[in-house]
């Protein structure tokens, strides 16, 4: 096994005999293998002496009121209706967001801003007409 | 008073049997009991921010509302530990999708690159620990913190996080090794 791979493993994990004899042996010739390791161990007590974070002091009286509260009591309606809404407001802005580029597609498509253009509808023009009238005059 | 005194004389299974059948508190020396271990957890994951706070109301609410399903096949703060961490890792995940991030609001991590070594001697140790562990990816820090700064056994994180063991002491070995980077020059310039 490579030795700083050992290294590391012994400092959370039982060694094997095996592996602890090839590990010190190591450690007595390599001076480099010795620095990691000490670096190691500066390491783990430096992120050992941060930890010990509290909480702030009024903690569990927030944390009743707020398991005492419709939400905290696992009152299902409300967290039903809760969720509703959420995904209500996403779908309002997703479509929101549909129609902004639709409008903006349709007009730029169109070249002008109006009604029509908003919806995507042409402007009518005689040409229209005149397919028509041909399409008729076939079946005079 | 006395009544109290008696609680606190149960284990952890007595004090969610009686939470369960509605006795608060009894659900209230629970939160006395673990909630140093969970703002450690829940600290280090985030830390020291507004949403640690939540967060850690959040995991004793979670556990408060599915109690019922606590049947004491692991201890109990391993098992809101758990709550506490995949909580954490949501937040995380949150935090990164927010893409309207304000340019004025550095992260710490983003804070400690601009720092310069000199200036870094003028910061407590705490909180140079702090952003180095903020640097690490979601898992690694995860098993840091657990293993670490919570002192959980190895077979306890594994546990924890649902990995095999030799995850576990890869994780911690890149960790260690990203950590060692960051503070060694630090160590060195005290």
């Amino acid at each position: 096994m490579n030795i700083k791979k050992l290294l590391y493993e012994s400092f959370d994990r039982k060694l094997s005999k095996d592996e602890s004899l090839d590990l010190n042996s190591e450690l007595e010739k390599n001076h480099d293998l010795n620095k990691e390791k000490n670096d190691i161990t500066y390491v783990r007590e430096m992120v050992l002496n941060s930890g010990r974070k509290e909480f702030s002091p009024d903690f569990e009286y927030e944390l009743m009121r707020k398991i005492n509260s419709p939400a905290g009591k696992g009152n299902y309606q409300y967290v039903f209706f809760n969720s509703l809404n959420t995904a209500f407001k996403r779908l309002a802005f997703a479509t929101i967001i549909f129609i902004i580029l639709t409008l903006t597609y349709n007009f730029g498509r169109i070249g002008n801003i109006s009604f029509q253009s908003a919806f995507g509808i042409k402007q009518q023009t005689t040409s229209f007409a005149d397919d028509f009238k041909n399409l008729f005059s076939f079946y005079n | 008073m006395s009544i109290e005194i008696e609680l606190e004389n149960l284990s952890d299974m007595d004090l969610v049997l009686k939470s369960v059948s509605g006795d608060q508190a009894a659900f209230s020396i629970i939160v006395q009991r673990h909630k140093s271990k969970i703002a450690s957890t829940v600290f280090g994951m985030l830390g020291e921010s507004m949403e640690a706070e939540d967060i850690g109301h959040e995991v004793f609410i979670r556990f408060y509302n599915s109690m019922g399903n606590f049947k004491g096949e692991s201890a109990l703060s391993t098992y809101l530990t758990r709550i506490a961490i995949n909580l954490s890792l949501n937040e995380l995940k949150r935090r990164k999708k927010n893409i309207f991030k304000s340019f004025f609001n550095l992260t710490p991590a983003e804070i400690f690159n601009d720092i310069s070594r000199k200036s870094m001697n003028d910061y407590e140790a705490k909180e140079v620990v702090d952003k180095c562990i903020s640097q690490l990816s979601p898992k690694l820090r995860s098993v840091v913190i657990l293993r670490l700064m919570d002192q959980y056994s190895t077979e306890e994180t594994a546990e924890i996080l649902n990995v095999p063991v030799g995850t576990v002491l890869s994780r911690l070995a890149r960790g260690q090794k990203i950590l060692k980077e960051l503070l060694t020059p630090y160590r060195y310039d005290k």
